[in-house]
């Protein structure tokens, strides 16, 4: 026999749902103004230092230091904000080499190639400021896509 | 007990789901082409550069790397605004759950 009316049912689920909304806690991090513009100030400071090499490797070996440890705390800064994993991967995927994937570290892959050949021709640089900025682009359009905190309430 | 309006709050829950996941599968739809189409196009052009001998065996290489990795950043990417729908979804049942509330006690 069916005790229950349509309505109690109906009231049950939208009580469950409103729990569940309730305690739910976010699936990923709100946008971070800091965080958007580190990605934009080190897409732009990066393409810039890939421009510089049609100049020596060892000649920039000084700007490639800076811009590496600008790199390195832009990535430090969004691996420690909570329920950004996604953004992190993200990072890792442009920054870092990773032995058990050779998809990852577009940039290293890019330092790598200016240091052996010590100079690239022009199209080279082309090709590698493009996938470079793709890869901020991502980073920047995920961030801008986040809910702000006036969104959220 | 208050009057709540159920049937209210089911139809707004649901016009919600509709509109944010209908506006979310769309754009993964059409940035999902527009990624596949760009990535032909950059495939094409610098198979074409390697072999007029514009760009060394290395760059072309790193290239086609670095074209793995941009479609793995783009599915992280992807992953990422789908989980941004889902709070939005749940940001959005509780304005409709507060104001069904507060309209009742009204």
């Amino acid at each position: 026999m069916n005790f229950k009316t349509n309505r109690q049912k109906r009231n049950g689920s939208i009580a469950l749902l409103a729990c569940v909304a309730l305690t739910a806690c976010s699936f990923i991090s709100p946008y971070d103004q800091a965080a958007y513009a580190q990605a934009v100030t080190l897409k732009v400071d990066t393409l810039a230092l890939i421009d510089k090499a049609t100049g020596s490797y060892t000649e920039h070996a000084a700007d490639i230091g800076k811009l590496n440890l600008a790199l390195a705390k832009g990535y430090e800064y969004d691996k420690n904000r909570s329920h950004n994993e996604i953004t992190r991967k993200m990072w890792e995927v442009l920054l870092f080499k990773n032995p058990s994937d050779p998809r990852d570290g577009i940039l290293p892959r890019f330092f790598e190639e200016w240091k052996t050949a010590g100079t690239l021709k022009p199209a080279e640089i082309a090709n590698d400021k493009q996938d470079v900025a793709n890869a901020f682009d991502k980073i920047i359009q995920l961030e801008s896509g986040k809910i702000r905190n006036a969104e959220a309430h | 007990m208050a009057n709540i309006d159920f049937t209210g709050i089911e139809r707004q829950m649901e016009d919600l789901a509709k509109t944010l996941f209908k506006d979310f599968v769309d754009q993964a739809r059409e940035d999902g082409l527009q990624f596949l189409k760009d990535s032909k196009q950059t495939f094409l052009e610098r198979t074409g550069q390697f072999e007029r001998h514009e760009i060394s065996e290395t760059n072309y290489k790193n290239g086609l790397l670095n074209l793995a990795a941009l479609a793995k950043m783009e599915r992280l990417k992807r992953e990422g605004l789908a989980q941004v729908s889902v709070d939005k979804f749940t940001n959005g049942v509780i304005n409709i759950l507060i104001d069904a509330g507060l309209k009742a006690i009204a």
